[in-house]
């Protein structure tokens, strides 16, 4: 047996009493259910469970925690939080453990060089801020955020104005906000990254600073309302910013649009699709239906998969996991692109930038047989409006 | 089964029931909360009423407690309300005295007190209460490491002054609980709880060492989640007594954390040990001759049908005495032993059911073997001047008879009927039960309160057994007699199984040790008549062990086919040995 097996690891009330006043670990009864529900747990990555106990101990140093497995492999898909009897925020708790990591410098390699783009720049690709514009080629007019004095901001986000796939997406819901006279604004070069990264990975003081750059940006702007095409940036500015801001994901703006009758679709009918709650909705949020309506607005028939709503696996993309190399077995956007697939469905579709690059990184998405799409894409098809 | 007790209702008699007189009055003994609730309800319904306390007041543990948990009340205002109902109550308070001496049965009691006072009662109420376990001698709790230790209820009076030394406290459970025959103490768990929760809010660090967290009571649960929610920290130590599982070392208390699956070190400067209940002294209980249960508590008649009553007649058992329970479970135990005695005070005189004993004057020659074997003390030898000739006799003493047949089953000249269960109608039983394929049979003797019950308990919960058993019924397995034992095997019987109580739980005190006796002898007996120990056996069931029951059936009819599978011995070698 390891020396540190054999010996005891010590009980610290000081670490303990840091967790009870950020998190509700307290409650925790230890039944493990967070465990066997959790994605991970069931690759043997992580035991969230334990993690949670082994918070509040100490190695027998002073000052010094236990080490917690696991603890950076977390994708935050909030699975945990949906069975947990006791209605304990778990990811809280993750969140709350890496934040301690952090102040005793214990993080993965890697992951320092993030925070320091996230800091330096604004962003978490190490992007000039001068470049955030470039998705918009080919825009222009009201498309283009050119309405002033309007009170809505489009919150494009970090990877919508710089990934060459999520751009797309951003400029399909260009157009259709256009299409249905809905005027907006852009921030440019003054949008700032809304901080999720760094806050599901327990940089707090990066977060709240970068949290406090976005509100400022958006003052100056006069939005009263932002509109965001990432879930994550749905989550952190809803987190970050005071309730001056409405903050909507984009699909629940277009549900209201097309129900509303000022967004018309229709045109023909997309072919059969299954659809991914992505986490930062879904769970997070309880955005389950606005994109469903929306697809079948369009004529769409959904085939759902066997785990969906608050049951959908997560695409693994989560909680800084797209900076990090995966010590999975295997990966979890693998296995729902198989699960999508065995729906029969040609499509998936999904609502988060995130989720598209995990599942078109997989072996068997783009062999032809299964094209990843935003379900702005497939309202845009559907609208008539170009969706390149 | 139908013949057979068409065979028994055949030769039934008409029973008649008497009558005696009943002592309109009761005695209660043991001033705690269970006690007091006793007395207040008896005397406030205008019976004479007498409460013995041992101590010079009442209240109990009661008196030690500063909050009452999961609600978080004010002991001493409880207290002071039910201390004001007593006294209210016209209940006759004997404070700082015992009971000496007791003896007598239903309707008539006489007691003396340890102060020279008698008393006289129909009915007696046994609320002695438990006392708290002393902590193990050697649990190394010494000074010397660093630590202080205190039971929970030393702590519940630091509580109570508002001072507690330390800074960071480790309550530990169940100490001196659910080991060996001790159960469960059942107070302990919300108690502690509502402890710590108080300890947290006076800004200590509070971890709480369980083994099962039992927070039952109505609210504990929520006590035990508010608890958590301010911050007390919950640990599950091994499955063995605390005492193993928990070691203290200089400053520290050690253990194997189940949930983490490793060993962890709790720094501590108070480590309070929270301490099960063990029975009282049980004096009183042993002159009036109540059985205990194996980990030493009064036993109640039946844990369902009897639940306040002892086994004798006019005996009730409330609050701790009877078991580790919590307060407001004492108190209306406390309540429910009133009912049940006021039932009986209400009137001048009690019936009695017909069970009891008949000696046939003419054949019984006095010889005693029956009087020995009564756990009542219900049968007198006297002497008879017939004509000059003085002979010896005994005599049932009504009043004291619980009819359970233990004497009929030991007198050689058959002078004792048990009436509903004499000889003649348990044979024709037998002989109803065997007398269709008798090979393939397994008599099943079973006493009306626990094997019966046993039997019933595993149609309740639907297992299935063989079908080939017949069950007679009896009071008490005592009432067996090796005549109806001889008279099946003659029959042809595949097997006979005589099941009772099991030992210290018998509901005649401890007639059924007599069966156990009486087998041992009739084994050997019947083995050497060619019956194989297999097909004759003896089995204890309790009311509850209905798997037991079907397990033991199943294995029996194994025996049958056994046998059948062997030649089965003639019926004549068994007669031969007559
Ligand atoms: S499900 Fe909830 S209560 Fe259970 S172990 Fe996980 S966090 Fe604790
Ligand atoms: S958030 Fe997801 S990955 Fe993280 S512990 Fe919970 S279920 Fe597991």
């Amino acid at each position: 047996m390891p020396e540190s097996e054999s010996r005891p690891i010590v009980w610290s009330d000081e670490l303990w009493d840091d967790l009870l006043r950020e998190t509700d670990a307290g409650v925790c009864y230890q039944c493990g259910t967070c465990t066997a529900t959790c994605p991970l747990a069931e690759r043997g990555a992580l035991n969230v469970r334990q993690l949670i106990r082994l918070g509040a101990f100490g190695s027998g140093v002073p000052g010094r925690a236990v080490d917690s497995p696991g603890l950076w492999s977390c994708t935050t898909c909030a699975q945990c939080n949906v069975g947990c009897p006791r209605g304990v925020d778990v990811v809280e708790v993750v969140r709350h453990l890496r934040g301690r990591a952090w102040k005793r410098n214990e993080v993965p390699a890697g992951l320092r060089p993030l925070l320091w783009a996230e800091f330096q720049d604004g962003n978490p690709y190490r992007m000039p801020p001068s470049q955030r514009t470039q998705w918009m080629r080919g825009l222009s007019g009201p498309a283009a955020g050119s309405s002033d004095g309007a009170s809505t901001v489009l919150y494009v986000g970090c990877t919508a104005s710089y990934d060459p796939r999520a751009q797309r997406t951003a400029r399909a819901l260009a157009r259709l906000l256009a299409a249905a006279d809905v005027p907006f604004r852009l921030l440019g070069e003054n949008e700032v990254c809304c901080g999720e990264t760094p806050r599901a990975l327990g940089a707090q003081g990066l977060f709240r600073d970068l949290s406090s750059r976005a509100a400022e940006s958006l003052r100056t702007a006069g939005a009263t309302r932002v509109v965001t095409i990432s879930p994550h940036c749905f989550d952190a500015l809803r987190a970050g910013l005071s309730n001056e801001v409405e903050v909507v994901h984009y699909s629940q703006l277009l549900d209201e649009l097309v129900s509303g009758g000022k967004l018309k679709v229709g045109g023909t009918p997309a072919p059969n699709l299954t659809y991914h709650d992505p986490c930062y909705l879904g769970r997070q949020h309880g955005v389950y239906e606005a994109p469903r309506r929306l697809l079948e607005s369009t004529g769409a028939k959904i085939l759902e998969m066997p785990r969906n709503r608050r049951w959908a696996l997560c695409c693994g993309g989560g909680g800084g996991n797209m900076w990090r190399e995966s010590d999975l077995e295997g990966r979890l956007a693998d296995e729902r692109v198989t699960e999508a697939r065995d729906t029969g469905a040609s499509v998936l579709a999904t609502a988060c930038p995130f989720c598209i690059t995990c599942f078109n990184g997989t072996e068997s998405a783009g062999t032809g047989r299964l094209e990843v799409v935003d379900v702005a894409e497939v309202v845009a098809r559907a609208a008539g409006v170009s969706s390149a | 089964m139908v013949r057979m007790a068409v065979e028994k209702a055949s030769l039934l008699q008409p029973l008649e029931s008497y009558e005696q007189p009943m002592v309109q009055a009761a005695l209660v003994v043991g001033g705690g909360p269970a006690g007091m609730a006793a007395a207040t309800s008896l005397a406030r319904q205008g019976f004479e009423t007498h409460l013995v306390e041992r101590e010079r007041e009442v209240g109990g543990h009661l008196r030690h407690l500063d909050q009452i948990e999961p609600s978080g009340a004010d002991a001493k205002s409880l207290l002071t309300a039910m201390l004001g109902n007593l006294e209210t109550s016209g209940a006759k308070l004997h404070l700082g005295t015992e009971v000496a001496q007791i003896d007598g049965h239903v309707g008539n009691f006489h007691a003396r007190l340890g102060t020279g006072e008698t008393v006289e009662a129909g009915v007696v109420v046994l609320a002695m209460g438990a006392t708290m376990v002393r902590p193990p001698e050697d649990y190394p709790l010494r000074s010397a490491y660093d630590l202080e230790t205190v039971t929970n209820q030393r702590l519940e009076e630091m509580l109570s002054w508002g001072r507690v030394p330390g800074r960071t406290v480790t309550l530990v459970s169940c100490i001196g609980a659910r080991s060996d025959e001790r159960g469960c103490s059942r107070y302990c768990c919300s108690s502690m709880v509502g402890q710590a929760l108080r300890l947290r809010r006076m800004g200590k660090k509070v971890r709480l060492l369980y083994r099962d967290l039992r927070a039952y009571a109505r609210g504990a649960e929520e006590l035990y989640r508010t608890a958590a929610e301010e911050g007390v920290a919950f640990f599950r130590y091994p499955d063995v007594p605390a005492e193993k599982a928990v070691r203290v070392v200089p400053g520290a208390v050690r253990f194997h954390d189940v949930l983490l699956d490793r060993d962890v070190e709790l720094p501590t400067d108070l480590l309070v040990l929270v301490c099960g209940l063990v029975p009282e002294d049980p004096a009183v209980a042993k002159m009036l001759k109540v059985s205990r249960s194996s980990d030493g508590f009064l036993l109640e008649r039946h844990p369902k049908l009897g639940p306040v009553e002892a086994g004798s007649a006019g005996i009730f058992l409330a609050g701790t005495a009877q078991g580790p329970k919590d307060l407001g479970e004492s108190i209306q135990q406390g309540l429910a032993t009133a009912a049940k005695a006021a039932a009986l005070l209400s009137r001048d005189t009690i019936e009695k059911e017909p069970l009891c004993a008949v000696i046939d004057e003419t054949t019984c020659n006095g010889c005693g073997r029956c009087v020995r074997v009564c756990s009542f003390g219900a049968l007198e030898p006297y002497t008879v001047d017939e004509g000059g000739k003085k002979s010896k006799k005994v005599r049932v003493i009504t009043a004291a008879c619980m009819g359970c047949g233990t004497c009929a089953a030991d007198c050689f000249r058959d002078s004792i009927t048990t009436p509903f269960f004499t000889d003649e109608q348990i044979e024709a039983q037998v002989d109803a039960a065997l007398s269709d394929d008798p090979a393939s049979k397994v008599l099943v003797f079973a006493c009306n309160w626990c094997s019966y019950a046993g039997a019933d308990q595993a149609g309740i919960e639907k297992i299935q057994y063989p079908s080939n058993g017949r069950i007679i019924r009896t009071m008490c397995s005592g009432r067996v007699s090796d005549r109806f034992i001889k008279r099946a095997f003659e029959k042809g019987a595949g097997a006979v199984l005589v099941t009772g109580c099991h030992p210290g739980d018998c509901h005649y005190i401890n007639a059924n040790s007599w069966t156990g006796k009486r087998f041992e002898i009739w084994r050997k007996t019947f083995e050497r008549r060619g019956i194989a120990p297999e097909r004759f056996q003896l089995e204890w069931i309790s009311a509850a062990e209905g798997k037991e029951f079907a397990a033991k059936m199943k294995e029996m009819a194994t025996v049958l086919r056994d046998h059948a599978a062997a030649a089965p011995p003639p019926a004549e070698a068994v007669s031969a040995g007559k």
